[in-house]
């Protein structure tokens, strides 16, 4: 055994496991996290940023009030199933997203293992639903006086209720999706296969020692293990973790293409209200949404819809276009998830309102949600209107500050378990 | 430790003949392993090189793709062994071989990087030698570093 095998023993004999270091590293990993330590000390790698979940669906109908809708998931039927909304908006409307994919997967969970299963479904996992209940209502003239009474909250959850059904016509952020793996693992080929050689470069000098020095049957080390051989070894090490840290980025580069993809939905949906909580309504349309570079992206939506008419008259029409912006700040304080702002606008053009002087209304919207646990969120948005006739609030800038319960996070993770 | 390899075309497959209520939480690879548990051999087989070698790979929660290298210990070019694309949950074999060409009393070191587009993939391998499971192992992805598993093989002197 050389002397460097010898201090290496030395070393790991000498290592004393802290109770929290969960010692499970093969040779294989314990050299991988290795490289990664040094390439990071040699500042050839740095952890990427998380991109936030992709939406496969894009904005909502309410541009520039709400975030682009969460993509429908196999925890949300569950949720249903269980009476569990999947999330809560700061109106108190409860929504429940669920694709037929996830009727599949409740059917059977091994879909979700399986890729020669999952794969099979690609089509159904490109139509959503969304069914919301409750909230609050419509602003009018509730008596006939005259006078706009205020907006009621509804006190049963079938006082409103609203569905929007999707399609995703164009695009995927799926990464399991045959094509997105298919472009993965042609545009990683190179650099896969080089770095593929330069660890077993390294592991044909490694594995040797190691394997002569690890403590006790079971060869497996503890992260500790992975700082000290960084060191003791970091001549070999950092030979090869240039051409390692090469295909890292590059995964990083696909990956992140993949994650902001350019998605297009078609939707139509509906609002239908008891009498005291306004008129129903009517849409459809086209959302589109895409990234732009790591926890950043863009959200489109075109929508055309009817108002029922409550004098017995013609029902307004609404055609409206949004644009939002958005992106996740101080990631490093609030974990993973951020601060989402965003800012949007949207212009709506009306037709057939009665007593209506202006006929369309532009929108500004400032938003940001301050996460505070994994289900509990706090929204603080403004929002400015060029014209105050065609809201239902009485002021063209409004404030608001609430908080929204996000409950798909935390099923997915009790589902499915926590993402690494 | 050694195991006789089970002739299945998939980790499901080989759950659900075993006719037992699914383990809630686990992934069908992690149901695997806990009817077929892992064999480490503490990441050193010895071969004298006749034997049949034969390593499989399946994957749960997406496809991935597996490099097989063997390095000869005191350096040289490496020998590639199989690039195996779009693994899934159906075990794919490949072929050992090259085990029959090795020189006798050399150390070798088996190297498979295994590379999948999604976050969470796992993987599991076994190392067979003559039917019988050497090396199984369930690999699950790390994120931020490469991925791969390595075994060494050292060859009795003839």
């Amino acid at each position: 055994m050389s002397a460097r095998a010898l201090a290496l023993a030395a070393a790991f004999a000498a290592t004393t496991v802290q109770a929290q270091e969960r010692c499970d590293y093969t040779p294989a990993e314990l050299i991988a996290e290795a490289i990664r330590i040094r390439s990071v000390d040699l500042g050839l790698y740095a952890e990427p940023l998380q991109s936030p979940p992709s939406s496969e669906v894009a904005a909502s109908q309410e541009t520039t009030t709400d975030d682009p809708v969460p993509d429908a998931s196999f925890p949300a039927l569950v949720a249903m199933h269980l009476g569990v909304p999947t999330s809560s908006s700061d109106t108190g409307a409860i929504t429940f997203d669920l694709t037929p994919f996830s009727v599949v997967a409740v059917r059977d969970p091994d879909v979700i293992d399986k890729q020669s299963e999952y794969a099979k479904y690609e089509n159904l996992r490109r139509i959503g639903l969304a069914l919301s209940l409750g909230g609050t209502g419509e602003a009018f003239d509730r008596d006939g006086d005259g006078v706009v009474d205020d907006a009621l909250e509804a006190e049963d959850m079938g006082d409103i209720v609203s569905a929007e059904l999707r399609y995703r016509f164009a695009g995927s952020r799926d990464r399991r999706d045959p094509a997105n793996a298919k472009n993965y693992f042609d545009a990683t080929k190179e650099a896969y296969e080089k770095a593929g050689d330069a660890f077993g470069e390294v592991s044909r000098q490694l594995v040797p020692i190691l394997l002569a020095s690890a403590p006790g049957e079971s060869k497996l080390y503890c992260p500790s293990d992975a700082e000290k051989l960084a060191t003791s070894h970091a001549r070999i090490l950092d030979a090869k973790a240039g051409t390692i840290a090469s295909f890292m980025e590059r995964r990083d580069e696909v990956l992140e293409a993949i994650d902001g993809a350019i998605v297009w939905t078609a939707v139509a949906g509906l609002t239908e209200r008891k009498e005291d909580f306004g008129p129903d309504l009517w849409w459809a349309g086209i959302r589109g949404a895409g990234g732009l570079g790591p926890d950043m992206g863009w959200s489109f939506s075109l929508d055309y819809g009817a108002t029922e008419s409550l004098a017995n008259g013609d029902d307004a029409k609404r055609i409206k276009a949004g644009l939002e912006w958005a992106t996740l700040l101080a990631k490093k304080w609030v974990g993973r998830d951020g601060v989402r702002a965003s800012v949007s606008a949207a212009y709506e053009k009306w037709q057939d309102v009665p007593d209506a002087t202006d006929d369309d209304i532009t929108q500004l919207n400032f938003k940001v949600n301050f996460p505070l646990t994994d289900t509990i969120s706090i929204p603080l948005s403004i929002t400015y209107a060029n014209k105050k006739e065609l809201l239902q609030d009485e002021s063209e800038m409004r404030g608001y500050i609430g908080f929204t319960f996000d409950f798909d996070g935390a099923l997915r993770k009790a589902l499915l378990g926590p993402s690494e | 430790m050694a195991k006789k390899a089970k002739k299945k075309s998939s980790v499901a497959e080989v759950h659900s003949d075993a006719g037992e209520p699914a383990i809630a939480g686990l992934t069908l690879c992690e149901r695997y392993i806990v009817d077929n548990p892992e064999v480490l051999s503490g990441f050193s087989l010895t071969i004298d090189g006749s034997e049949s070698a034969n390593l499989r790979v399946s994957s749960c929660r997406g496809p991935v793709r597996v490099r097989v290298t063997l390095d000869r210990e005191t350096g040289g070019a490496p020998r590639l062994i199989a690039d195996a694309s779009e693994v899934t949950d159906v075990w794919r074999d490949i072929s050992l071989q090259a085990f029959a060409s090795l020189a006798p009393g050399q150390n070798y070191v088996l190297i498979w990087v295994i590379d999948g587009p999604a976050d969470d993939w796992q993987v599991v391998s076994e190392l067979s030698l003559n039917q019988t499971v050497h090396y199984r192992h369930l690999k699950k992805h790390r994120p931020g570093v490469i991925n791969g598993e390595v075994l060494m093989i050292k060859v009795r002197a003839a």
